[in-house]
């Protein structure tokens, strides 16, 4: 008999030793793995849930794969109508700004343009111009 | 797994609840002995046999039936490292504070540790007490293995995983786990004859 048969055979012998030394093990013990062995397989459906909630998001990412060009279009065409409603805004602020600082640099207080008498006098006072000007 | 009855089939549907359950309760007295061995304390062995039943569950519950018992012994191996490594830092500081701690330990009658028998074993009752005290020499014998040993040891002829596996679960290559095995075999070989016992 060689040494691999030899270490084998008494390993073998062993081995019907330690599986008589697992039927003696102690009625707490015994308890203790019936009880962790109905919390592992409690657990087992976390595993599931989540290959669940992994599979929502693939489904998900699918159909936007499916539908990109439709999506990025009206993502663009969206984008495109905020720009022009931001510029024309800008545009008025500044036609705005413009009329206000050309009102606050005149020598006439801009609170005199709602008086209606200086109105009527400033429109006499071009008429008259135009009348004495040269033909 | 290697040699165990059904394993030879080698099927890739997943495994059920029912598949799971039987095996752990096939493979959980087990692990709690490699455990009890490693770590000898009770408690600690059922806590490290829990923490790997629900890792594997978690983790590894939807694989394939037949990928159960090699993940389960890899899961289990890492976890008693892990004690090992927790150990090894809490005795730095122990030591520290327990130097007239007695240490004739090793020196315990193996016939102390014997279990208590809950039920009356069968046959001879004279008989039944010297096989329990063979069984309580050997396993006595086995927790005195260098770690390494005891672990190639157990996977290889208890477990019954094959040389390529037993290297898989411990992380080490395959001329390890023969080199380690026939160390323990040979260890254990001189020690049961030395205390009069014969397989």
């Amino acid at each position: 008999m060689n040494k691999t048969t030899d270490e084998a055979d008494l390993a073998a012998r062993i081995r019907g030793m330690l599986d008589q030394g697992t039927a003696e093990i102690s009625q707490k013990a015994s308890l203790r793995l019936y009880e962790a062995r109905c919390d592992a397989l409690r657990h087992q459906g976390a595993a599931v849930a989540a290959l669940s909630l992994a599979g929502i998001g693939h489904t998900l990412g699918s159909s936007f794969h499916r539908h990109y060009r439709g999506i990025l279009a009206l993502v663009a065409l969206a984008v495109g109508a905020m720009g022009v409603q931001v510029w024309q805004n800008e545009q008025e602020a500044a036609a705005l700004a413009e009329i206000d600082s050309e009102l606050l640099g005149d020598e006439v207080p801009p609170s005199a343009y709602t008086d209606q008498g200086f109105l009527e006098w400033l429109q006499q006072i071009s008429e008259s111009d135009e009348e004495s000007l040269p033909e | 797994m290697g040699n165990n009855p059904g394993n030879g089939v080698r099927t890739s549907s997943l495994a059920s609840r029912s598949e799971l359950s039987d095996f752990l309760a096939g493979v959980e007295r087990r692990a709690f002995k490699q455990a009890l061995f490693a770590v000898r304390d009770e408690d600690t062995a059922l806590d490290i046999v829990q923490d790997t039943m629900l890792k594997l569950s978690e983790k590894y519950g939807g694989r394939p039936a037949n990928e159960l018992p090699l993940l389960f012994q890899r899961i289990l191996q890492n976890t008693i490292r892990d004690f090992y490594r927790r150990q090894k830092v809490r005795s730095t500081w122990t030591t520290l504070f327990s130097s007239f701690s007695s240490s004739d330990d090793d020196d315990s009658d193996p016939l102390d540790s014997l279990p208590t028998h809950e039920h009356s074993p069968l046959g001879n009752p004279h008989g039944s007490l010297e096989q329990s005290q063979v069984v309580a020499a050997i396993e006595k014998e086995i927790e005195k293995l260098p770690p390494r040993q005891r672990e190639a040891f157990l996977l290889r002829y208890w477990e019954e995983l094959d040389i390529a596996e037993t290297a898989i679960a411990m992380g080490c290559s395959e001329g390890s786990v023969k080199t380690h095995c026939s160390r323990a075999t040979h260890t254990l070989a001189v020690a049961l004859k030395a205390k009069g016992i014969e397989l």
